[in-house]
């Protein structure tokens, strides 16, 4: 944790310096969560629509802070990863468990699609990987 | 002029006040104070959901109601009815028998002046309250079944426990692993903060009625400021309830409010014992991750699948502390192609020991303490890297590829210390039924008790005291 909060300085830093040259204001923070998440999981069958859909709904749930949204913006611009970043891999777990891919058996080959914002007030029992899910584990 | 005033609703008061009422004649009137409100859990969900609710602006954010000196150590709880039962995780082990002997066998701190022996039959008591999960095979000695079926453990989990028979088990846990007492059966939601099926045990969904019992009058809104004494005993006890101060006299006081708030209301009375707020403290958590080749962690019933007790007691303790590991059922993912489930998460918890550096004050705000807290101990320290250099040994057994220590969390949400149990007053401020040293007919209830700071959960030890301190003085 602490090594990812010292590359985030660092590319908040690096940023500042490219802002003005790259052209900040081009870049929406919906469409900075669709990018981090088709770059991350590129070799994954997107739902595109749904990846669309998620980044409304993240907005919607998570957004309003406006430091975690100027972040976003600038880890899409400089192509930070979730290696690199807790808020990266955040939005792409979340993102995950807000999908059917951990539903049906982790299938990297099957078209990945967005069924709802993971929320466990909203669905609960929904962890999948819970023995809701997996009660072959116990036999 | 009441026979009880109780201070509080949370774990402590409420079970003292079911072992109390139990006792009581029919005639027995008992006032209770809660300076916060009820907060119903079904409002609570409708929160958890996003939606509006006139009972979120009803009780007064926890941080506003102390000064924190060192914010960097941050102490959580709720102040509403029900107090921390609302925002617990559920996590009921019980104490080592060691635990309550660290001075004899060990050389460190104090012992307490109660055994685990004497405490068993009130452990009991508190899990059936509670209806606890539990396995049949514990590394402490029980003479009585848990009242349910133990949560179900993953593919790692297995592993451990066929390597360390009882020093890894399913955890006891007050998260129902069946519908219980009006209690949903916990489905691995693991926001236990809120369970969103209430599966977890409360003080409202407890069952234990004695809110309702015709003997006892609840207050809410009701800040107790201070007590006063009258040649070793309390005489009255002063509370504010919306902007005016109000007096209230009692054969018996016990106060069931945290760690921070009963010892304010006791150096606020002037109480002069010097062990009185000192000592406050909590354990130590941080993560652990383990990569694993090819073996995922599917499977589990609950946030909390297993306890381990491989680093909890030994002649290590003589100078380093005890670990208690938790095994973490989240949604934790791997971003790894193939691998997304190939890892374990463990909590590791380290005892810490009383420092007298580490206290609560009265401020210029006569409703609110300060609190210092000087940091880790050097006891602690020692165990977390003791840990460091067991843990790859410890977990041999499993196909390991990479382990990961995090930074240490702000808090284990526990709060402990300020009011020590002791023989004897030179030692501590109550005695081992929780009475005041110097004052008789007051009793000092939960954590602020503990003697020393086990790695295990306070809660079902605290609420066991209460049970004892009552069925043992009444």
């Amino acid at each position: 944790m602490q090594r990812r909060k010292f590359l985030g300085l660092t590319a908040i830093g690096a940023t500042a310096i490219a802002i003005p040259a790259i052209g900040f204001g081009a870049v929406s923070t919906k469409s900075a969560i669709t990018g981090i998440i088709q770059k991350e999981l590129s070799y994954l069958n997107l739902d595109k629509q749904g990846i669309e859909q998620y980044a409304a709904d993240y907005l919607q749930y998570e957004g309003n802070v406006p430091r975690i949204e100027l972040k976003l913006k600038m880890y899409r611009l400089l192509g930070v990863n979730s290696e690199k970043s807790s808020i990266v891999s955040a939005l792409i777990e979340k993102y995950l468990l807000s999908t059917d891919f951990f539903l049906k058996n982790m299938d990297e080959s099957r078209k990945i699609n967005y069924i709802g914002y993971y929320n466990p007030y909203n669905s609960p029992c929904a962890n999948p990987f819970s023995a809701q899910f997996y009660p072959e584990a116990h036999t | 002029m009441y026979d009880l005033v109780v201070v509080g609703t949370g774990f402590a008061s409420t079970f003292f006040l079911k072992a109390y009422l139990s006792k009581a004649p029919a005639s027995a009137k008992v006032l209770v104070l809660e300076r916060g409100h009820l907060y119903p859990h079904v409002e609570r969900v409708k929160k958890g959901r996003g939606e509006d609710t006139p009972f979120a602006k009803l009780n007064v954010n926890y941080t506003d109601t102390f000064i924190n000196n060192t914010p960097e150590k941050r102490w959580v709880f709720q102040p509403a009815f029900g107090g921390s039962s609302n925002c617990w995780s559920g996590c009921t082990p019980r104490f080592l028998p060691a635990d309550f002997q660290m001075k004899t066998l060990y050389g460190v701190a104090n012992d307490w002046p109660v055994t685990y022996q004497e405490l068993d039959p009130y452990y009991t008591e508190a899990e059936e309250l509670m209806a606890i999960s539990g396995p049949d095979d514990t590394p402490f000695p029980k003479k009585q079944p848990y009242p349910l079926p133990a949560h179900t453990f993953t593919a790692v989990d297995r592993i451990l426990q066929k390597e360390y028979g009882n020093l890894y088990i399913s955890q006891p846990t007050a998260r129902a692993s069946r519908a219980v007492n009006g209690r949903g059966q916990c489905c691995g939601s693991v926001i236990c903060r809120l369970c969103p099926v209430n599966a977890k045990f409360t003080i409202e969904n407890s069952n234990i009625p004695v809110y309702e019992d015709p003997r006892v009058e609840l207050l809410y809104g009701a800040q107790v400021l201070h007590l006063s004494f009258k040649q070793n005993s309390v005489e009255k006890l002063t509370f504010i309830k919306e902007g005016k101060e109000k007096q209230v006299t009692g054969d018996v006081i016990a106060l069931g409010a945290n760690a921070l708030f009963n010892a304010h209301i006791l150096l606020s009375s002037g109480d002069t014992n010097p062990f009185t707020g000192r000592g406050l403290g909590e354990q130590v958590g941080m993560e652990t991750t383990v990569y694993l080749k090819d073996l995922a962690t599917l499977g589990g019933s609950t946030l909390v699948n297993a306890n381990g007790y491989m680093l909890y007691d030994g002649p290590h303790r003589t100078e380093a502390a005890a670990c208690l590991i938790e095994t973490s059922n989240n949604p934790f993912i791997r971003l790894e192609k193939g691998k997304w489930r190939d890892m374990a998460k463990f909590r590791m918890i380290f005892e810490e020991l009383p420092d007298e550096q580490n206290y609560v004050a009265i401020s210029d705000d006569r409703t609110r303490p300060q609190v210092y807290h000087k940091g880790t101990s050097a006891y602690t320290l020692k165990g977390i890297e003791r840990m460091k250099k067991m843990i790859p040994q410890l977990f041999s057994c499993l196909p390991v590829e990479k382990i990961e220590f995090e930074e240490p969390f702000e808090t284990e949400s526990h709060i402990i210390g300020t009011t020590r149990m002791s023989k004897t007053a030179s030692e501590g401020v109550v005695d081992k039924h929780m009475i005041h040293h110097q004052y008789r007919n007051l009793f000092v209830l939960g954590s602020s008790s503990f003697t020393t700071y086990t790695p295990s959960n306070p809660t079902l030890t605290l609420s066991a005291l209460s049970l004892y301190a009552a069925y043992n003085s009444f």
